[in-house]
C-alpha cells in the first residue's frame, strides 16, 4: 500500500532574491549553491540546445538515491551507497571527466527505504562535510579524502534517525559548520577543523527533527539561521545560537522543504502530505522577535512536496503538487501568476536558476526543460532527454558551464555553455 | 418523390438501423454471457481515487454510497508488490493528526479500522522509523469508501491500493447503480470465464 517517498532532496532558499553579476566557473559548494538560494551566478549559458541535446561529458553509475553534488574548484563531491558491500561512501570526481580522484567508504547497514542516499555534501577548499543516512556527521580533507573527524549526531544530541533517513544537508559558513540536530538540541554550530561545538540551541520545547536544511537569513537586522520542524519554523541567532523566535504551524509526516527567506523579513514554508504553505513575517522590536502569519494556504491550494522555491524578481518559482507537478510562478502573496499547465508536468523534479533561465527536470522521465525566467508566462527555450528516470528528484549542481544531475541510479554531467 | 416521402423513408431507415443495432447488441451480450460470466469491474485508470493525474481532489465515495448491496460490493485491495511498506503510511495513518510519542501520527485514516499492519523483514530497534510493515485490509470491515486509495496515490503513496468489485458480493445488476453515478465512467462490464468468476477473489489481490 502506500508509502511515501518524500525523499528529502531538500532544496531551500536564502536571502539573495536577485541574480548578481556572475562569474564564469563559479563554485556550487553546497545544497542550493553558494548562497543556498538555488541560483547560480554563471553567465554565457546556451539558450538553445542542439536537437541531440547538450553534450554529455560523462556519466557515472550510482547506488539508488537522490543525493546531488557539490562542486568546488573543478571537483565534484557526492554521496553514494554500495548495496553489494553495505558500504556508505563519499566520492570526489573530476568535473571535467568524471574520473574518481578519491573516495571514502565505511561499512554501514542501511536498508533501502525509497532509496538510500538523499543529501548533498558541503565543501570548501579544505573540507568536505557529509551527513550520512543515519545522521553521522563526517569531515574529510577535500584534497585527499582522509576523514579528519566525525560525530554521531544520534549519540551526541539524541538525534532521531528519521523515516526515509536523513535529508538534511549541512550549511557551510566561512568560519563554522551549522547543522540541525533535533533531540536535545535543535541546532549546533561546529568548528570546521575539529568538530568542536561552538554553541548549541537547547531543544527545550521538544521540536521534532525534520528532513529540512538550515538556511541563513538576515531578519530584523540580525543574522539568523532558519529551520523548519514538523511543528513549525524557528530562527536562531547566528552569533550565539540563542533561539530568537518560533512560529507554530503543523506539518505532516515530513518537512523536507527548507525555509525560504523573502524580502521584508518574511519567511515562506511549504510542505507535503496536505500541509499546504504558509508565509510569516518576523518583527524585531528592541531585540525581541515575534513571528506572525501573513497568509496560510491550506491543502489543495498550493504547495511544493519536496523542493524549496527559488526567489527571482519579486516572485517565487517552484514545482507545485497539482496536476503532477506544475512549474509555477507565485507572487509574494501566494497567488499563482503563471504555471506550466498544459505544457509540462514535472512530478517531483528539481530545478535551479542560472543566467536568466530555469533548468527544470521532469521527475519521472528525466526530460530537462530550459524555461525563461520571467514573471509573465511559461516560455520554454529548449528541452532534452538527459536522463531516463526513474525518480529524477535529486538537486542539480552547476559550475563552469557543467551541469551535474542524476536520476535514481545514474549521475550525468552535461555541457550547458557549449564552450 | 415528395419531400415528405423522403423524410418518412429516412426515419424508417433510422428506426430499422436502431433496431438492428439493438438486436445485435443484445446478441453480442448473449454471446458474451454464453462464453463466460459478465461482471462489473472498476477501471483503475479512470477511478478518480486511483488514477494518475488526479491529485488535490476530494476522495470519491460513490462506490460506498451508490451500491445497492449493504456495505457495498466494492473493496480496497493492496497490491503488495507495489507497496512501499513504509513505517508512516498515509493510507494507514491520518497524517494530519498529532504526532504521537512514537513519532508517528496518532490517528488512523480508515474510519472502520479495516487496515492492520505487522513488521516484516529485518527489524532494527536502533532505527525504528525505517522498519518495514505489511499492510492488510480486512474485507469484512472495508466498505469501499476509497479514502485509503486516495491517500496511497502518488506523490505521497505508490498507488498500490485500488478499489475492486468483489464478485461474490456483487448482485450483478444490469444497470449498476455505481456505474450510473460514477463521474468518470470507471465501472465497466467484463466477461470472465466461469472458472474464474466462481472464485471470490481475483488472483492479483492481497495474499
Amino acid at each position: 500500500m502506500v508509502s511515501r517517498r518524500i525523499l528529502f532532496t531538500c532544496l531551500a532558499g536564502a536571502a539573495v532574491p536577485e541574480l548578481k553579476p556572475a562569474a564564469r566557473g563559479a563554485d556550487w559548494p553546497q545544497f542550493r549553491g553558494p548562497a543556498r538560494d538555488g541560483v547560480s551566478r554563471e553567465t554565457g549559458l546556451l539558450r538553445q540546445w542542439p536537437a541531440s541535446g547538450p553534450k554529455v561529458l560523462w556519466t557515472a553509475p550510482v547506488g539508488q538515491g537522490y543525493a546531488g553534488a557539490a562542486i568546488v574548484g573543478g571537483k565534484v563531491f557526492h554521496h553514494d551507497y554500495d548495496e553489494t558491500k553495505s558500504e556508505w561512501g563519499v566520492y570526489c570526481r573530476s568535473l571535467a571527466t568524471g574520473k574518481v580522484i578519491w573516495s571514502f567508504s565505511e561499512s554501514r547497514r542501511i536498508r533501502p527505504n525509497h532509496a538510500i542516499t538523499r543529501t548533498v555534501p558541503a565543501a570548501d577548499a579544505r573540507f568536505v562535510f557529509s551527513i550520512d543516512p543515519k545522521c553521522g556527521l563526517h569531515c574529510f580533507d577535500a584534497r585527499t579524502g582522509k576523514r579528519l573527524w566525525n560525530k554521531d549526531l544520534v549519540t551526541a544530541y539524541k538525534t532521531p534517525i528519521p523515516p526515509w533517513y536523513n535529508g538534511q544537508c549541512p550549511l557551510i559558513e566561512p568560519d563554522r559548520l551549522i547543522v540541525a540536530t533535533g533531540g536535545d538540541a535543535i541546532m549546533a554550530a561546529l568548528d570546521k577543523a575539529t568538530g568542536k561545538e561552538l554553541w548549541r540551541t537547547p531543544n527545550t520545547i521538544k521540536l521534532h527533527y525534520s528532513h529540512a536544511s538550515v538556511m541563513p537569513a538576515t531578519i530584523g537586522g540580525v543574522k539568523q539561521y532558519l529551520y523548519s520542524t514538523l511543528d513549525g519554523l524557528l530562527g536562531v541567532a547566528a552569533a550565539s545560537g540563542k533561539l530568537l523566535w518560533t512560529y507554530s504551524r503543523k506539518f505532516n509526516v515530513a518537512a523536507p522543504v527548507s525555509p525560504l527567506p523573502i524580502e521584508g523579513d518574511r519567511v515562506f514554508l511549504t510542505g507535503p502530505y496536505d500541509a499546504g504553505s504558509v508565509m510569516i513575517r518576523v518583527r524585531n522590536t528592541g531585540g525581541s522577535f515575534k513571528a506572525e502569519p501573513v497568509f496560510d494556504m491550506q491543502a489543495n491550494e498550493w504547495n511544493s512536496e519536496v523542493h524549496t522555491p527559488i526567489v527571482f524578481k519579486g516572485h517565487m518559482f517552484a514545482v507545485g503538487k497539482k496536476k503532477r507537478g506544475l512549474f509555477t510562478c507565485l507572487s509574494f502573496d501566494g497567488k499563482t501568476v503563471w504555471d506550466s499547465d498544459g505544457k509540462a508536468a514535472f512530478e517531483l523534479g528539481s530545478f535551479l536558476l542560472a543566467d536568466g533561465m530555469f533548468f527544470v527536470l521532469e521527475g519521472k522521465t528525466g526530460m530537462l526543460r530550459l524555461i525563461e525566467a520571467n514573471t509573465t508566462g511559461y516560455k520554454e527555450l529548449a528541452k532534452a532527454q538527459v536522463l531516463s528516470g526513474q525518480d529524477v528528484w535529486g538537486p542539480m549542481a552547476l559550475s563552469d558551464g557543467k551541469l551535474v544531475l542524476r536520476d535514481l541510479t545514474k549521475m550525468v554531467c552535461i555541457d550547458v555553455r557549449g564552450s | 418523390m415528395s419531400l415528405r416521402a423522403t423524410r418518412r423513408a429516412t426515419l424508417k431507415g433510422i428506426s430499422r438501423a436502431a433496431a438492428l443495432l439493438g438486436m445485435s447488441g443484445a446478441a453480442a451480450f448473449l454471446v458474451r454471457k454464453a462464453e463466460g460470466r459478465v461482471v462489473w469491474q472498476i477501471d483503475t485508470a479512470r477511478c478518480i481515487n486511483s488514477r494518475a493525474g488526479e491529485v488535490g481532489v476530494k476522495v470519491c465515495d460513490l462506490c460506498l454510497k451508490e451500491c445497492v448491496v449493504t456495505q457495498s460490493a466494492v473493496r480496497a485491495v493492496n497490491e503488495y508488490s507495489q507497496c512501499g511498506r513504509c513505517n508512516i503510511c498515509p493510507a494507514y495513518f491520518n497524517v494530519t493528526s498529532a504526532v504521537s510519542e512514537k513519532g508517528v501520527p496518532s490517528e488512523k485514516l480508515c474510519p472502520r479500522d479495516a487496515i492492520s499492519r505487522k513488521p516484516i523483514g529485518e527489524v532494527d530497534p536502533s532505527d525504528p522509523a525505517n522498519n518495514f510493515y505489511e499492510y492488510v485490509i480486512d474485507e469484512a470491515k472495508c466498505d469501499g469508501c476509497g479514502k485509503c486509495v486516495m491517500a496511497c496515490k502518488e506523490p505521497a503513496g505508490l498507488g498500490s491500493i485500488r478499489l475492486v468489485v468483489r464478485h461474490n458480493l456483487c448482485v450483478n445488476c444490469n444497470s449498476c447503480a455505481i456505474s450510473t453515478a460514477c463521474p468518470k465512467d470507471a465501472l465497466t462490464q467484463l466477461t470472465v470465464p466461469e472458472s474464474i468468476s466462481a472464485s471470490s477473489r481475483p488472483a492479483h489481490s492481497q495474499s
